[in-house]
């Protein structure tokens, strides 16, 4: 086989896409049964649930397009089996293809045309001086530095009017998808889509990503010729690897819970349903996982984890897949230093539910412990696990920034936000201050957070049982 | 007039661009002195109605219209400030589950402490006087100050609540089904401090309650309110002297009674229209068995029948045209028992290990159920009573073996529960069956009701092939009363009735021979329970079933069971024949249920609340009126006269 490239399936990718496909089982499950739809449906009611969902929509289109992993084929000589490089590039990286390959020296501010520091530059008429030299790639097709202001307004003039044209298109589309459920003639319900009190959760998901569209289209528009956010100390972008920071952090939140959830349901519900003995144990076990600081105990075994990597070198056939193991490591400690707060909750509710009058019926009627616990327990802790994974998912992203700061977070060689921050550290003692290396990292991290919360409050909403009489 | 008047209240609610309105022109007034009863089934809006003049209604709903005035006070138009010092001041409320009303982390004096400061600006040693006043004024010790909400009973709860609600020295009460949570024995209580406070205090009192008998016994007037609007308003003996509403007068013909033992009830077809059912002309038109053309066309007004007697109705100012009239309920004739008995149960006990300290040592026994015998024959109806905690469930449960009993044994038929194992043990189960208290918990919500009917088959009757259970499924629907198509739902689909009834059909799935029922109509409203006694009875008839019934309700038991076995404290203390022990109760303690029961006026004299006796006697004596020396000393076995037992030194 002669491909451009060779697909790689790296440890993470895998246990993301089996996530995805649960995701869609998930709901295709729900779809199909009225009493699971119906929450939803409230969350779908929600304007801050649906503008919150475009922006996480938007960072996990982003973080799947990050996984999706292969090696380039090297230039091969003629006649020779193709050969493939080291390198482990994803569909992002070829989609952002200038940024990463865009590097400068060092340091150089946002918009910047100057590198960060001086160096002896011999000036044209043959004279030596120390100064700011122009930057190799930021601004370099500018001949007069004067223009840059005027450059940069009309490449984002462009980009917004490109957002706003995409923006429109959607509309249009909703438009019609509406006009076609409804049997009505477009324009009405393009009016309907305006107005109509009943579409407001989708009109504020449509005015989201609106706003995102423009962004995006300025962005485009002006990330090939200026550093939008800067270098960072080896000249990378720091706005690429914000980017590259966004896989990390949803991989934290997400596969830590798939690694914790199957701990937390079969512990948690195992205890409270069967009591006795086997309660016994199972709250044994996470009182005293409980006792023991989180961050040690993930620390030993984050170094431990390192250790065998680094001697094992043969394993692993790039560096990317070495980093990538150390990422699914640190996924499994937090899984299994994080189940005790999920177990509690479910074996309280497993122990309130085992007295309720259906479970007696089932056992009056002789039904078998395993099938109560499938079929009649499981299924109401159900909306309780949801919401648990919800809420602890931006807990999870905040706590890798934290365990990277401290040193045992990610590979130092990975993208995330925890590793920006870690190297922007040193440099806000500078003067005069590198301040965009940290500013990107917390603004990125700051909106997934923020949107993950308010989607958090409205799922919580649109479970509570106290919201069913309402509608 | 310093009382409480209210005219045309519309309580609205906005879901899904509709303006509904689940009380839609109420008008009542309480006169200082006076006792109103606010009576309905549940969800017809009595309770919104208590809360909007609080003006607490819950978040989504909102006065729309109407006038409050309490006193000279326009309540609806106060600032939230002033309404404040009215609330709990001049106007207080008792609400059902005091639990929820009191404060958890606040001692009993502490909140009363509270009001007293708010309302009456009085702290220290006054205030400590006036709450030891209070306390006793609702009857319970001043050393229950310092008390915990969680450290009382039911019913000394709702009295704390009550002398909380006092402190304000409110005009006017209202207290929302003040009574519903608690024991006959202890409602008639908490009636007659509700009825002597009020006396004594030239207090308003608006009782809203669910219990016709409740409101004969309290009442000066009475409101009969549905779906939203008062349907009846009238002095209290014009009202059970003859009601003149349709709905009213069903609401009395479906009560059950020892009198109408054997009688089919009469029952109310269908249920309460939901909130948001578009109404054309009369609100109880498709449920009445008097309407007629104008009924559906034309909403009635509210006719003065006579003086002070008013009702919303057509009838009151044009006769019925003539026409089919409505057939007269069915009479079935009572089931008759055969001898032969089905389920014997001897000895049985039931203890649980009370543990203490850290290493959870056993320190005691609870004796929930301590030595019960008894038998019941195929086709014959035990009823079990007794107030809430003496063991009635535990003892259904232990039956069931869903609970290991801890002496005794049960045989049903010719086989003893307690010593089968495995297949044998599920086999059996297959002949008896449970149908709980709330129908609320007692269905999976997350399961098709097809799902729910199927599963025990499933387990119990394996001979059968999926394609046959599934042919079973509309059949057993249809046996109580449902469609087909609600094989297809899921429980939060139907009402509390309705549940009621997919519950009996799960259990007749299986086809048992003894169905325990533990209180199946105490959820429900009176229609509806009517209707589930009815399906009750016939199965009966058709099926040859054994009841054991458990309730605390007299009126039903004495319809219902052709024996009774009185329950106290995990033993049996009486037992015979239904219709012997209703009308001559030989246990003070029966004789106390039975003179507690609602409907017969309060004159009872305060018995002491349930308390732990001594270990030794008679476990009646610290509330007995009747006790003896010997009373205290020795327990009295339960001893054989003729056709009853009975557990009292007086009877030997
Ligand atoms: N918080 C609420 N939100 C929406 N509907 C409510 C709320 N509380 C009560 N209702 C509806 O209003 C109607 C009357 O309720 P309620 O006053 O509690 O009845 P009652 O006290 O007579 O049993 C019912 O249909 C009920 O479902
Ligand atoms: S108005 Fe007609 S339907 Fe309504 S209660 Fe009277 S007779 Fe019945
Ligand atoms: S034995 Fe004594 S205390 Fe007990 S019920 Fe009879 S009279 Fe009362
Ligand atoms: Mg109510």
């Amino acid at each position: 086989m002669n491909l451009p490239f060779q697909p790689v399936v790296l440890w993470s990718d895998a246990l993301l896409f089996l996530l995805v496909a649960v995701l869609i089982g998930f709901l295709l499950h729900v779809r199909r049964h009225e009493h699971l739809r119906a929450p939803w449906a409230r969350v779908g009611q929600s304007r801050v649930g649906m503008a919150t969902a475009v922006v996480l929509a938007v960072y996990a289109a982003i973080g799947v397009l990050d996984s999706l992993h292969f090696r380039p084929a090297l230039p091969a000589e003629p006649g020779q089996p193709v050969q493939y490089g080291n390198e482990v590039l994803s569909v992002l990286d070829l989609m952002a293809k200038p940024l990463r390959s865009q590097v400068e020296k060092t340091y150089s501010a946002p918009f910047a045309l100057h590198l960060y520091a001086k160096e002896n530059l011999t000036l044209a008429d043959g004279r030596q001086v120390r100064d700011y030299p122009r930057l190799k790639y930021g601004g370099a097709h500018l001949s007069d530095e004067r223009e840059r202001a005027g450059d940069i307004a009309r490449r984002a003039v462009v980009g917004v009017a490109w957002g706003l044209g995409l923006a429109a298109a959607v509309v249009l589309v909703a438009a019609g998808l509406l006009a076609r459920r409804n049997r009505m003639p477009p324009g009405d319900a393009l009016v309907r889509l305006a107005r109509a009190p009943e579409l407001a959760a989708l009109r504020s998901a449509l005015l989201t990503l609106t706003l995102l569209l423009v962004l995006a289209g300025s962005v485009v528009q002006l990330a090939g010729h200026y550093h939008i956010l800067g270098t960072d100390k080896v000249g990378q972008d720091v706005f690429y690897l914000a980017l590259k920071s966004i896989r990390t952090g949803l991989l934290i939140g997400t596969l830590t819970t798939l690694i914790m959830l199957p701990f937390a349901l079969f512990l948690g519900v195992a205890a409270g349903y069967y009591g006795g003995w086997v309660d016994d144990v199972i709250q044994y076990l996470y009182t005293t996982l409980n006792s023991i600081p989180g961050v040690l105990l993930i620390a030993a075994a984050v170094l431990v984890a390192q250790v065998y990597i680094e001697t094992h070198p043969e394993l692993f056939d790039t560096a990317a897949a070495r980093s990538d193991l150390r990422l699914v490591f640190l996924c499994a400690i937090l899984g299994v230093t994080s189940w005790t707060g999920l177990a509690r909750l479910l074996r309280g509710e497993a122990l309130k539910l085992r007295e309720l009058e259906y479970i007696q019926a089932a056992r009056a009627f002789g039904v078998s412990h395993l099938r109560i616990l499938s079929r009649h327990i499981l299924p109401n802790v159900g909306h309780l696990v949801l919401i648990t994974v919800v809420i602890d998912f931006s807990g999870l992203v905040l706590a890798e920034a934290v365990l990277s700061y401290v040193g045992v977070g990610v590979d130092p060689a990975m993208a995330s936000w925890g590793n920006m921050i870690n190297g922007a550290r040193l440099e806000l003692a500078r003067e005069p201050i590198v301040w965009w290396q940290l500013a990107a990292a917390f603004l990125f991290m700051f909106v997934l957070v923020l949107s993950a919360n308010l989607f958090a409050d409205s799922v919580r909403e649109a479970f509570d049982p106290r919201a069913e009489r309402r509608t | 007039m310093t009382g409480l008047v209210l005219r045309d209240l519309r309580v609205e609610i906005a879901t899904g661009g509709r303006r509904l309105a689940p009380v839609d022109g109420v008008s009542l007034s309480v006169a200082p002195g006076e006792c109103v009863a606010l009576l309905g089934e549940s969800g017809c809006g009595k309770s919104l109605t208590a809360l909007a003049l609080m003006r607490l209604l819950p978040e989504g709903l909102r006065i729309a219209d109407g006038e409050a005035r309490l006193g000279e006070t326009d309540l609806f138009a106060l600032p939230e400030r002033a309404m404040q010092q009215v609330r709990g001041g001049r106007l207080a409320m008792v609400f059902q589950e005091p639990m929820l009303s009191l404060n958890p982390v606040m001692t009993v004096g502490q909140q009363i402490g509270e009001a007293l400061a708010v309302h009456r600006a009085l702290a220290g040693a006054a205030a400590g006087a006036e709450i030891r006043r209070l306390l006793e004024a609702v009857g319970l010790s001043a050393d229950l100050s310092a008390s915990y909400p969680f450290q009382l009973s039911g019913g000394q709860r709702q009295r704390a609540l009550i002398a909380t609600m006092l402190a304000g020295e409110p005009r006017i009460l209202i207290a929302d089904e003040p009574t519903t949570a608690l024991d006959v024995t202890v409602q008639a209580q908490i009636l007659r401090l509700l009825k002597r406070l009020q006396a004594e205090r030239g207090m308003g009192l608006l009782l809203i309650t669910h219990d016709l008998d409740v409101a004969r016994d309290m009442a000066d007037r009475v409101a009969i309110m549905y779906a939203g609007q008062i349907v009846e308003w009238a002095p209290r003996e014009a009202l059970f002297a003859g009601p003149v509403h349709p709905y009213t007068q069903k609401l009395f013909s479906v009560l059950p009674s020892a009198q109408r033992r054997g009688e089919r009830l009469d029952h109310i077809p269908g249920t309460v229209p939901p909130l948001g059912t578009a109404f054309s002309g009369c609100r109880f038109a498709d449920r009445c068995d008097q309407s007629w053309a104008r009924c559906r066309k034309e909403a009635p007004g509210f006719h003065e029948r006579a003086p002070g007697h008013f009702a919303r109705c057509h009838l009151m100012v044009e006769p019925r045209p003539a026409g089919p009239a409505s057939a007269p309920a069915a009479s079935g004739q009572a089931v008759e028992a055969q001898a032969m008995p089905l389920l014997r149960v001897q000895d049985l006990a039931v203890h649980f290990p009370q543990r203490k300290g850290l290493l959870r040592r056993v320190a005691g026994w609870i004796k929930a159920v301590d030595g019960v015998s008894f038998e019941i024959a195929a086709g014959e109806t035990l009823a079990l009573v007794g107030e809430s905690g003496c063991g009635k469930t535990t003892l259904a449960r232990a039956i069931l073996r869903l609970i290991e009993p801890t002496a005794g044994s049960v045989r049903l038929g010719d086989a003893a529960i307690g010593e089968l194992q495995g297949e044998a043990l599920r086999r059996k189960r297959a002949e008896m069956q449970i149908v709980f208290q709330d129908p609320f918990s007692s269905l999976n919500p997350r399961m098709r009701v097809g799902e729910i009917l199927e599963e025990g088959m499933q387990a119990l009757r394996p001979e059968l092939a999926k394609a046959e259970r599934k042919a079973l499924v509309p059949v057993l629907l249809q046996q109580v009363g449902l469609d087909a198509a609600a094989a297809l739902r899921y429980p939060h689909a139907f009402s509390g009735g309705q549940r009621q009834r997919i519950a009996i059909a799960r259990a007749l799935a299986v086809e048992p021979r003894l169905l325990i029922c533990d209180e199946p109509t105490s959820a429900l409203d009176v229609s509806v329970q009517a209707q589930i006694l009815n399906l009750l009875q016939g199965l009966q008839r058709e099926r040859g079933l054994a009841y054991l019934f458990i309730s605390h309700n007299l009126a039903v038991v004495g319809y219902l069971a052709h024996r009774v076995a009185v329950m106290y404290r995990g033993r049996l203390v009486e037992t015979g024949p239904a219709a012997a022990v209703m009308a001559e109760p030989m246990h003070p303690y029966t004789r106390l249920l039975l003179e507690s029961a609602p409907g017969r006026g309060l004159g009872v004299a305060e018995a002491v609340e349930a308390g732990t006796g001594g270990e030794a006697g008679c476990p009646f004596a610290a509330r007995c009126r009747e006790v003896q020396p010997r009373c205290l000393v020795a327990m009295p076995a339960l001893r054989r006269l003729n056709d009853r037992q009975v557990a009292c030194h007086l009877r030997e």
